[in-house]
């Protein structure tokens, strides 16, 4: 039997797949809604490709459909498994890409109304993206899951698979080498010594 | 943490701004998504009818696994032995019991099986 969609608005993440794996159709479409958005701009932060990180979400979803019976519960946190899913899969294709030029990689689609302010923000945004790009990859991977997925450290830590200290020191590297790159474009970006 | 060190003071507008952005045109990857959940589902179904192999293996586990099944032999064995012992072993063993009740004698309950306790 499904449980009435606005129930499961409320349920956790956990519920959710619990709810899925004893086959109620509309847990898997809650979930969904909820965690590919978030993991898909991880992953298109980390692998500057919309459709290649698209793949990655994908995938990384159907490992939490196939695993949603054996879940134990009380474990971890979902959204953190599925961080750690979609990281390894993007190191794995980082890896492979590993010799490929920065110019070679395709730029991200841009979705963006073309409205003036709005392409200053894009122009921001792609700034902070292309900075990001130039940082060492678990420099990057530690900063965006701090600094813009706004998870904790300790959560980075177990889906970085190393301990707290060590991502409160790559995120402040990594913050310091971002000022550093961003520097030289703040007033191409709309930035005064005021602030925004 | 502060950014008072860094050259470039507005990184964390910047990273809010970034947060706020949202991901534009997840519609197709959430279809896809959809749908693999759904295949991945049915394939949960099937699992309710039990294969032959998983049904032996249900039998096993309701015997209790391997102590359960060790009994079980053990049991069987036993009976086999009983049964080609023959009549004069249980003979003498109630004939044992019921003198021992009357004389009060030391019983040997099991002298059929006398043969079992020699070593060596």
């Amino acid at each position: 039997m499904n449980v009435p969609f606005d129930s499961l608005t409320q349920a956790s993440d956990e519920a959710l797949l619990v709810l899925y794996g004893n086959g109620d159709r509309e847990a898997a479409r809650v979930l969904t809604l909820r965690l590919s958005p978030r993991v898909l701009g991880f992953a298109i932060r980390m692998l500057k490709d919309r459709a290649e990180a698209e793949d990655v979400v994908q995938e990384a979803m159907l490992k939490l459909w196939n695993i949603a019976q054996e879940w134990r519960q009380g474990e971890a946190k979902v959204s953190t498994w599925l961080y750690r899913v979609v990281s390894n899969l993007c190191t794995d294709r980082l890896r492979r890409k590993r010799g490929v030029g920065l110019d070679e990689i395709a730029e991200p689609l841009d979705d963006a109304p073309g409205a003036e302010a709005t392409l200053q923000t894009h122009a921001r945004l792609s700034a902070l993206d292309a900075a990001l790009l130039q940082l060492p990859e678990r420099q990057r991977q530690a900063v965006i899951l701090r600094h813009i997925e706004g998870l904790k450290n300790s959560e980075i830590a177990e889906i970085m698979n190393v301990g707290v200290e060590a991502i409160e020191s790559l995120t402040a590297r990594g913050k310091r080498s971002l000022a550093a790159i961003l520097q030289g474009k703040k007033e191409e970006l709309g930035y005064t010594d005021d602030g925004l | 943490m502060t950014d008072s060190k860094n050259e470039f003071t507005d990184l964390d507008a910047l990273f809010a701004e970034a947060r706020e952005a949202d991901v534009i045109g997840a519609d197709a990857l959430v279809e896809r998504v959809l749908l693999d959940a759904e295949t991945v589902q049915d394939s949960f179904s099937n699992l309710e009818i039990p294969p032959v192999k998983h049904q032996r293996r249900s039998l096993f586990m309701l015997l209790g696994g391997w102590p359960g099944f060790a009994s079980f032999a053990t049991a069987t064995v036993a009976g086999v032995w009983i049964g080609f012992g023959g009549v004069e072993t249980v003979q003498t063993l109630s004939e044992s019991y019921f003198s021992a009740m009357q004389t009060e004698d030391a019983a040997d309950f099991l002298s059929g099986y006398d043969a079992m306790l020699l070593e060596g």
